[in-house]
């Protein structure tokens, strides 16, 4: 660059390495979000749940004990992507902002702690529902469907223009989300006395992954607008791991006398405990790239671009895991993906201005 | 906006953004930095390029604008580097009423 670049060429390059950064960033979160259903879901295979058949203890409520194995690791989750986070934080030096922020609860953070209500305690116990009960591919597949609810909160609530070329994109996502549930293969499936009683909290589980990721981002959006992202994705873990170590887990002990804590003495054990660590890792650096890929190629483009980790999902469950997903799951994957892309990625061509075409 | 009692740098660093754009008019990058690194006790290479960072979010997201440009002859943040002129949007002011409460 010489001393008489042109305002033009120096935005011209500026432009270019911010686009270039905003994909990478985006593609290491479609990665990482496609990784973390591995070690979600062969944490089901780990000691004390691999040792299991249903019902899971016999004697015992299947339905009560599922439930209880999801909140337990729903909650080891949530404290490993805190403590990753907290280094994340600790390293880039920004300790100073997280109190700053935390300091301004009331206006602040408690947006994030209510996003977080809708992520934690709904879609990712959910998605590890999901991913206990019929798979990896499935939970995956099933969260696809956010961006629909997203879409219709922002119409309801923030009285969001819907362009014809959105609705479209709505159109083939639920078309792609009702190919990947498969309804008709849902019946038959719950109809079979074969079957495990917990089944239908699989799909159920499924619903929850889609409609809590929907609901979390419109609400956590605004305190997003003027918060350092790393920031803002650390509180609102704090506010999960706080939702499930003080409120979810002594009151399902105590009302429903699920056995949370043998439990979560029992899955603290080492084999257990890498596929957490893993399912940490993967969940916490997925959400730091996603945040940092928005400024830089705007909203849209970063989540068309993440919703790439739907057929990420599905290709490392077949190639670590093995097996391959119903045709129905993978067809309904790619038409739930092209229609996020059409939703998302041609909104706010402009990304050098505001990206924000809402 | 009513002024606040409050000490500024107890808010996050792009809430203060927020409310020196909506008292002072539009600014330069460089004169945020400025104010930012001295008020926040700020200084150095890595944190310049974070509030730069932070300046570039707020306006992808809609919150301000970008009015002027220009080239860095290398004073601020590096030879070649492109500095803005931000002003508050409206939709800065509401949401740093909403959140910020400005």
């Amino acid at each position: 660059m010489g001393a008489v670049t042109s305002l033009a060429e120096a935005i011209k390059a500026e432009q270019k390495v911010k686009v270039k950064w905003g994909f990478i960033w985006a593609l290491w979160c479609a990665i990482l979000w496609g990784l973390w259903y591995i070690p979600g879901t062969v944490v089901w295979y780990a000691p004390p749940y691999g040792e299991w058949a249903p019902p899971l203890f016999p004697g015992t409520d299947p339905l009560g004990e599922f439930l209880a194995a999801a909140v337990v690791i729903t909650t080891f989750n949530a404290v490993w992507v805190l403590i990753f986070l907290l280094v994340w934080v600790g390293v880039l030096g920004k300790f100073g902002e997280l109190i700053r922020t935390l300091r301004n609860f009331t206006n602040i953070s408690k947006w994030f702690w209510l996003g977080a209500i809708c992520g934690g305690p709904i879609a990712i116990f959910g998605s590890f529902m999901a991913m206990g009960i019929i798979g990896g591919a499935f939970a995956a597949a099933a969260a696809l469907v956010y961006p629909v609810v997203g879409a219709t909160i922002a119409k309801l609530w923030y009285k969001e223009r819907i362009s014809p070329r959105t609705y479209l994109g709505i159109v083939l996502i639920i078309l792609g989300g009702i190919l990947i549930f498969n309804p008709l293969d849902m019946i038959a499936q719950l109809q079979n006395p074969a079957a495990p009683e917990v089944l239908f909290l699989g799909y159920l589980g499924g619903a929850m992954a889609f409609l809590g990721w929907g609901i979390e981002g419109a609400v956590a959006a605004r305190a997003l607008d003027v918060s350092d992202p790393d920031i803002g994705i650390t509180v609102r873990f704090m506010g999960e791991v706080f939702y499930w170590i003080i409120i979810i887990c002594p009151l399902t002990a105590a009302l429903f006398g699920w056995n949370i804590y043998p439990l979560l003495s029992a899955t603290a054990n080492a084999d257990a405990q890498v596929w957490l660590v893993a399912a940490g890792i993967t969940f916490a650096f997925c959400y730091v790239s996603w945040y940092k890929s928005f400024p830089l190629i705007g909203v849209g483009r970063g989540q068309a671009i993440a919703a790439l980790y739907g057929p990420l999902a599905v290709i490392f469950v077949i190639l670590f895991l093995g097996g391959v997903p119903a045709w129905w799951l993978i067809l309904g994957v790619i038409v739930a993906v092209i229609g996020t892309f059409i939703m998302y990625y041609w909104e706010g061509a402009v990304v050098e201005e505001t990206t924000r075409e809402m | 906006m009513a002024a606040r009692t409050k000490n500024p740098t107890e808010m996050p660093i792009k809430c203060r953004v927020l409310q020196l754009l909506d008292e002072k008019g539009a600014m330069w990058d460089y004169e945020l930095w400025e104010t930012i690194s001295k008020e926040y006790g700020i200084s150095g290479d890595y944190w310049k390029s974070q509030v730069k960072l932070l300046l570039i979010e707020l306006a992808s997201g809609g919150l301000t604008s970008s009015v002027e440009q220009k080239v860095d002859d290398g004073t601020y943040f590096g030879e070649g580097a492109v500095l803005y002129k931000y002003q508050i949007e409206d939709f800065g002011r509401e949401r740093a009423q909403q959140v910020c409460m400005l």
